[in-house]
């Protein structure tokens, strides 16, 4: 059964995200980049991209304003000008990526057919910095406890945070992997998905006008040679 | 004379491969944001040598079938696909790069050094990528990339040993859970 939802497809989402991001790179040094962001986040705001953008804007406002800050050293007025907007051309692309929901991803993978191992991989991947972001806390938090600094001992500090670590992602990776042989997951058999990504009518409206709006700016581009 | 075997991987071996790539990618995840749109070539695999090749080759280690850093090239280039297009091409090209040259050199992960190779140049073999890419993306030609010529040697060298030094941390970490059976 199709899944309703207002999320893009998500391989049309991860394919123009990256044509976002090459047509951005191109773009920074041209008079009208502004107008070339304004013209998508129009698009991503019309279909209902806002909670991302929100969440997104501050995360680039800052990371911007230290590339910035960084090419200050050794760069001039221009250079600056065109650090931060790279990064906006990044966050840009990045908007229609993060909406990707890992979970469809990987149901759109399966019904595409590629093999059973990356799209389970992946989302062990998505799934893992989670929870390992977590389990080095809690590591860090006992080595303070235990009064070790890495200023003054750096050797010990690495093994009371190495070892421990790799020991957990040891008996986690274990535990997962049994879990999922029990429950008939093989690498050489293929998946089937609960759930059914569709390519919709709203896919095909939202494809339709960011390809018209690309283009257009792609000849805005070309037009000056 | 010995032939590169190239076995299945296990529904375990993909599993432990998937979780080292979520813990190399944390890793670097406070320096990565910082270099990532740094003009300078060679900045981004100076900094991201020493996490990567750690984890690497304890990955490697643990799954000693040819293929293995490729897998986790391709773990590690997906997730970064949802961050930045670009890196995925760079993680997939220069893991596949950096297992071609140990495996040629070593045959086989048996040998710690082919870990070590393999571990130790993953971060260098993305700099001829980011390369070609800044040429074909940005329109940046070789030159203007490279910049101060001292300074670009400086990161390539850096890179290098950086690599190699994240890599021995690596298999020593890897030898001490051996010896107590975890490994």
């Amino acid at each position: 059964m199709c899944k309703k939802s207002h999320a893009i497809h998500p391989i049309l989402s991860l394919l123009y995200s990256l044509l976002l991001f090459v047509a951005g790179l191109l773009f920074v040094k041209e008079i009208w980049f502004w107008l070339y962001l304004i013209t998508f986040l129009i698009l991503f705001l019309l279909f209902r991209f806002e909670k991302i953008i929100i969440k997104t804007i501050p995360f680039i406002l800052i990371f911007g304003l230290i590339m910035a800050g960084l090419t200050i050293i050794n760069g001039n007025k221009s250079d600056v000008l065109y650090a931060f907007y790279r990064v906006l051309a990044l966050g840009l692309a990045a908007i229609l990526s993060i909406s990707v929901k890992p979970i469809n991803l990987v149901r759109a993978f399966n019904q595409l057919n590629i093999p059973r191992w990356i799209s389970l991989g992946l989302l062990i991947v998505i799934r893992f910095i989670q929870i390992f972001r977590e389990e080095m806390r809690q590591i860090r938090q006992a080595i303070t406890l235990r009064g070790i600094r890495f200023i003054e001992t750096p050797i010990l500090w690495g093994r009371a945070f190495f070892i421990p670590l790799i020991i957990r992602v040891l008996s986690i990776s274990e535990g997962l992997a049994i879990s999922l042989e029990t429950r008939g997951f093989s690498t050489e058999v293929d998946g089937s998905s609960f759930e059914i990504i569709c390519f919709k009518r709203r896919d095909l409206v939202f494809s339709c006008i960011f390809i018209a709006c690309l283009t257009f700016y792609i000849y805005l581009f070309f037009r000056r040679f | 004379m010995k032939k590169i075997e190239f076995k299945a991987f296990t529904i375990k071996d993909i599993v432990f491969l998937a979780v080292i790539t979520a813990v190399t990618l944390l890793a670097s995840g406070p320096i990565a944001p910082l270099v990532m749109t740094v003009t300078k070539l060679g900045a981004q695999a100076f900094a991201m040598a020493l996490p990567f090749a750690l984890f690497t080759s304890i990955g490697l280690r643990k799954v000693e079938k040819s293929g293995s850093l490729t897998v986790i090239g391709i773990f590690s280039g997906l997730v970064l696909l949802l961050m930045a297009p670009v890196m995925f091409f760079n993680q997939l090209i220069a893991s596949f790069l950096s297992e071609a040259v140990a495996l040629i050199l070593f045959k086989s992960y048996e040998n710690k050094k082919a870990v070590l190779f393999s571990a130790g140049l993953f971060s260098f073999f993305t700099i001829p990528t980011t390369a070609v890419v800044n040429i074909l993306v940005k329109g940046r030609t070789i030159i203007e990339q490279i910049g101060n010529p001292l300074t670009f040697i400086l990161f390539i060298l850096g890179a290098i040993a950086l690599g190699f030094i994240g890599a021995l941390i690596g298999n020593k970490i890897s030898d001490e859970l051996q010896k107590a059976g975890k490994l």
